[in-house]
């Protein structure tokens, strides 16, 4: 391994992340700070939590957004892009030499992040209870936190390197960014369980507690001691999870095949006309053929299963109420940009083609979106609601205003970028991210903030209201998409 | 050709595929060292496949690649790569670092002297882009990225030079200098495997010639051998199917 080599491709790619950027991917980025500066400085004011573990949270949370928005919306190459390993791979370079650059660059970009998060989390929290964090235990969390993402980071891009070696470039990437997105799902899921640990090393005291809660080995330690169904079933969980992942990095690109009857009974249920049934028809084929829809859709969808999952172990209701209604509000982002930035765009293009009326079809795209991807996640969230305990009554209300405010969200996503849609140039530039960013980081958060809000003050009605208000305005969006002709930018 | 020509690198019953498609179905030629070896080959025949896996850019399914006698494995192999020039098709190359910044980054890659970096910025002259230096090269049409990464390929002194379609965007000036410099590098001993569907192209540089047609190796020999029997064109036509292909292009004609 030689270390000139290494700097060089260090140096090329912090050369290509900061010169590389065309105008609207550098003001891309900088918005992705301010937002991350923003959800850190409201998580100190907004949920009214001011202490050490919701910095390291905000930290790790949006550390973990930011990698996943950062595939979601095309901007992967940051770290990992097909063009990259092609040319390497012609180049004297060695795997190892490869990866441990990559990793030199997450690893700044974990202290980057570190810094950007803290900063945006103490001013929160002095302005709101007049509180200067400690600074050995920021400045501890800081380098924990960094130590967690690089050192696991590092581990990963080792383990990817054995697993694929001699693979093709275009299935490393997919499968690494999938990898990654779980792989980050799993510090996140687990990111809260720190602040126990700064707790007792600030109290002098490590209890067992807190290491079974952050080390997944430790459950197989603790369940010696201390057999309980909770620890057999989060034991069971660390083994289901690798495995899960490791089925999910295996997935290829078989068709899959529907049975008749199933067809006939989406006819039956949905399709009125020939048009709708060729719409469906291509969202179906989407989810079903497209390699790059699957690899924007599965790995969120799961991690954001897995996480919440794992949570209805050691979180209250209320909490689980919370993350619940955020991903689902969540999964609004990952369905509209698994349908609007895959495939579906170049068959915008070519039904543009076709005497139809693209608004209607674009409305209708959205409603199967809707209806195949967010409506069964749903499901998924209410039976977790029930799995933790909560009566039906409780899961309901909260699972439905994920629904509508999710609803609402992929006609507002569509609006802000159709130009992404009609157009292979507006594609590739991007040109609506910076809306589209504002949309999924800032008023995502702000959407679910608000419930918390309703929930905690225990205002069903004002909730009901705001369900139905919610629901008239993404139907009224969607009926106005349909009506809608769009620009054809070319 | 050069006077002592060894074998430099040996593929043997090379195959690959991909799921069910099966690109390369067992090739076997041998590129000497002071020749210029002519692989030829209509569209997806598998000439770029060929190249990617002697280039280590892809793995092989099976088969043998042997470099001055020696079992290698093209994607790992350091001291291969270091030997080897590849010049890919796609012309894909940073195209955010400037035409400097690019000279540079091959000579730390490739640990070059400073010898190999004159050679470089005099080769940008020859093709008229010393201008360029400060500039991205993001803005390039396909033709001068070519030449650049021509450039680049040239200045690491490779033993084994692997041509991909190295022409098919230049300017009549440059695929003039491009094709002298190519014969020289011949000259001077290096192996040079030369891939085009452009059989006038091949005529011109090449000494012997490798045909290949979906995934097979149809036919090879020098060039005196082939052209002895008849022009290239014709033999290339004979050999990929002449009468399937006036079939063809009657067809094209009807419906059009």
């Amino acid at each position: 391994m030689s270390f000139k080599r290494i700097l060089t491709l260090f140096y090329k790619d912090i050369t290509l992340f900061f010169k590389g950027r065309r105008k609207i991917r550098r003001k891309a980025e900088i918005l992705y700070f301010i937002s991350l500066f923003v959800v850190a400085f409201f998580m100190a004011i907004l949920y009214r939590r001011v202490k050490v573990q919701t910095g390291i949270f905000a930290l790790t949370f949006t550390f973990f957004l930011y990698l996943l928005m950062s595939f979601i919306f095309e901007l992967k190459h940051f770290i990992f892009f097909e063009e990259d390993i092609r040319i390497v791979k012609r180049l004297p370079v060695l795997d190892k030499e490869y990866y441990t650059a990559k990793g030199l660059l997450i690893g700044l970009f974990g202290i980057i992040f570190t810094v950007v998060a803290f900063s945006g989390h103490s001013i929160g929290a002095y302005i709101w209870a007049r509180t200067i964090l400690p600074f050995y235990r920021v400045f501890f969390a800081l380098l924990l936190s960094t130590f967690f993402s690089v050192a696991f980071a590092m581990f990963i891009y080792a383990l990817l390197l054995r697993i694929f070696r001699g693979s093709d470039s275009a299935d490393v990437v997919a499968k690494i960014q999938i990898a990654l997105g779980i792989f980050f799902g799993l510090i996140f899921a687990f990111s809260p369980n720190l602040a126990p640990l700064l707790d007792a090393i600030d109290s002098g005291t490590v209890s067992t507690n807190v290491w079974f809660r952050i080390m997944p080995f430790a459950v197989f330690v603790d369940i010696t001691r201390h057999f309980s169904v909770g620890n057999l079933i989060a034991a069971a969980l660390y083994i289901v999870f690798p495995l899960l992942a490791a089925l999910l990095l295996g997935f290829n690109e078989k068709e899959t095949k529907k049975d008749d009857k199933v067809k006939e009974l989406e006819r039956f249920l949905l399709v009125k006309n020939r048009k709708k049934r060729g719409i469906y028809a291509l969202v179906l084929t989407h989810l079903a053929r497209s390699r790059i829809t699957k690899r924007t859709l599965i790995a969120p969808t799961i991690i954001n299963m897995v996480v919440l999952f794992l949570w209805s172990f050691n979180k209250d209701a209320r909490s689980i109420i919370f993350f619940g209604v955020w991903t689902l509000v969540f999964m609004s982002v990952i369905a509209s940009l698994g349908l609007f930035i895959s495939d579906s765009y170049k068959a915008a293009w070519m039904l543009k083609k076709a005497p139809l009326l693209n608004g209607d079809i674009i409305a209708m795209g959205l409603n199967a979106g809707f209806l195949y991807i967010v409506i069964p996640y749903g499901v998924f969230v209410l039976v977790v609601f029930l799995f933790k305990g909560i009566h039906l009554t409780n899961a309901i209300l909260p699972t439905i205003y994920g629904l509508v405010v999710s609803y609402f969200f992929m006609q507002l996503l569509l609006i802000v970028r159709p130009s992404m849609l009609f157009s292979r140039a507006g594609f590739e530039r991007g040109i609506n991210s910076l809306k589209e960013l504002f949309v999924s980081f800032v008023l995502v958060p702000m959407a679910a903030g608000f419930f918390n809000f309703l929930y905690k003050i225990h205002s069903f009605c004002f909730l009901k209201v705001t369900i139905v208000l919610f629901l008239v305005l993404g139907y009224l969006l969607n009926l106005y998409i349909s009506k809608k002709s769009f620009k054809l930018d070319n | 050709m050069h006077s002592s020509s060894e074998s430099v690198l040996e593929v043997v019953n090379l195959k690959k595929s991909y799921g069910q498609f099966v690109a390369l179905r067992g090739v076997n030629f041998t590129l000497n060292s002071g020749e210029i070896l002519g692989y030829l080959g209509p569209n997806g025949a598998g000439k770029t496949t060929t190249l990617n896996i002697l280039g280590g850019v892809i793995t092989k399914t099976s088969g043998e690649i042997l470099f001055n006698g020696q079992l290698i494995e093209p994607t790992s192999d350091l001291n291969y790569k270091l030997k080897l020039g590849y010049l890919p098709e796609d012309a894909s190359i940073y195209e955010h670092f400037t035409v400097e910044e690019i000279v540079n980054f091959y000579y730390n890659i490739y640990g070059l002297d400073e010898k190999r970096k004159k050679v470089a910025y005099e080769l940008l002259e020859v093709f008229g882009l010393s201008d360029y230096l400060n500039r991205q090269i993001y803005g390039f049409s396909k033709g001068m990225k070519q030449k650049l990464l021509f450039i680049l390929t040239v200045m690491t002194d490779p033993e084994i030079l692997l041509l991909d379609e190295p022409l098919a965007s230049m300017d009549a000036e440059s695929t003039i200098i491009v094709r002298e410099i190519i014969k020289d590098l011949r000259n001077k001993g290096k192996a040079i495997l030369f891939s085009s569907h452009i059989l006038e192209v091949i005529e011109k540089v090449c000494d012997r010639v490798v045909i290949i047609d979906k995934g097979n190796v149809i036919a090879q020999g020098t060039m005196d051998e082939i052209m002895k029997m008849s022009t290239l064109e014709e033999f290339f036509t004979q050999l990929t199917g002449k009468d399937v292909l006036s079939e063809r292009v009657e067809k094209a004609k009807k419906l059009l």
